[in-house]
């Protein structure tokens, strides 16, 4: 009964954090409130999860419940994987602006006459 | 041949892009043998902590600087960038650490005047390198051999950093790649949009130097994973 209270008020918690998230697509929230409810459904009857797992083929419940933790956990590292790389090309496409924007010419003194020379400046 | 005006006025427009990491005992050296040559050269200064910026500068190269170290891959697209913005008619890629002599640049640049070639690939295989240890030699050819295998193209040095490239082809290139593996990536990218590309034989030399700052062995199982990563991410 105990564990029960503290898995359902953890789901209640992540259920209020997903209505506070109003930017997110749509879909994707109702897939989160739909899974809690699925969540709450099993936490009050775990007898239940048992005979999903019968359907699906698995022995018992708690397997099942291991195999789908571990799909999602690795469809999230690689989502997280890919948006890091996806942040990190904007990153160097930032740092390249930066870059490109502010050359840096030599000193007449440090190169020949016919050394590249900053453009002129178009503005007043 | 040698000499200053004959190369530069060969491919007068012609920008010679230098990445560099933490490269300030040698950076000097490396661009006043190119100015010899070649009056427009830019390092890249990718993010050192130390004096490579200075010392270029102070050697007459034209300096642009990320504000963090990125990698050569990414140093090198922002170098052909810049030389585009600055209306480059051909773009060299040379490296910082020493190991490439002017004069092959200038053979390429003959080469180039030519006008029937869109890229040319330098190839220590074709042509002398000193002091190469055996393991680096191995590792070079397994690099070949995936390259060739991956682009369908025939190369013997598929990681040299002694490129010359017309305009239109630095244009196209768009390098994703930050690190070592953006050497790969932009021959798939030659090959891919059908540019004409030859290989010509260079001298590589191996200094206690360039051993010291170069790539480990080992990178290249990162490189490889780059490559992986990067048929999924565009």
């Amino acid at each position: 009964m105990m564990i029960q209270v503290l898995l359902s008020l953890m789901l209640m918690g992540v259920g209020v954090y997903g209505m506070m998230q109003t930017h997110v697509w749509w879909p994707l929230r109702t897939l989160l409130f739909a899974a809690i409810a699925a969540g709450f459904f099993f936490v009050w009857f775990p007898e239940w999860t048992n005979a999903v797992a019968h359907i699906m083929g698995v022995g018992r419940g708690a397997d099942l419940l291991i195999y789908i933790w571990i799909v999602l956990s690795l469809a999230i590292s690689l989502f997280l994987y890919l948006r890091i790389i996806r942040l990190h090309k904007d990153f160097t496409d930032l740092v390249r602006f930066l870059a490109v924007e502010r050359p840096l010419f030599p000193s007449p003194s440090a190169s020949e006459p016919d050394a590249p020379r900053p453009p002129e400046s178009t503005s007043a | 041949m040698s000499g200053g005006a004959s190369s530069g006025g060969t491919l007068p427009n012609l920008w010679v892009v230098v990445p560099a990491y933490r490269e300030a005992r040698v950076i000097g050296d490396t661009v006043r043998k190119l100015k010899g040559v070649f009056p427009n050269v830019v390092v890249v200064d990718d993010g050192s902590p130390d004096d490579t910026a200075r010392q270029a500068l102070a050697a007459g190269a034209v300096v642009v600087r990320h504000i963090i170290n990125l990698g050569a891959g990414a140093a090198t697209q922002t170098g052909l960038v810049f030389a585009l913005r600055q209306g480059a008619s051909h773009v060299a890629t040379y490296d910082a650490d020493g190991q490439h002599h002017v004069e092959d640049l200038e053979r390429m640049c003959e080469r180039m005047a030519q006008g029937d070639v869109d890229v040319i690939f330098g190839s220590r295989f074709l042509g002398a390198v000193e002091n190469m240890p055996a393991s680096r030699r191995l590792l070079l050819r397994l690099a070949v051999i995936f390259t060739n295998w991956t682009t369908g193209g025939r190369f013997t040095d598929a990681h040299n950093g002694l490129r010359l490239m017309t305009a239109e082809v630095a244009s196209r290139i768009d390098l994703l790649q930050n690190g070592m593996a953006h050497a790969s990536e932009l021959v798939h990218q030659v090959i891919q949009q059908g540019f004409r590309y030859i290989e010509m034989p260079v001298r590589v030399t191996y200094t206690t130097y360039s051993l010291a700052k170069g790539q480990r062995n080992w990178n290249a199982l990162r490189i490889l994973g780059d490559l992986l990563v990067g048929l999924f991410v565009r």
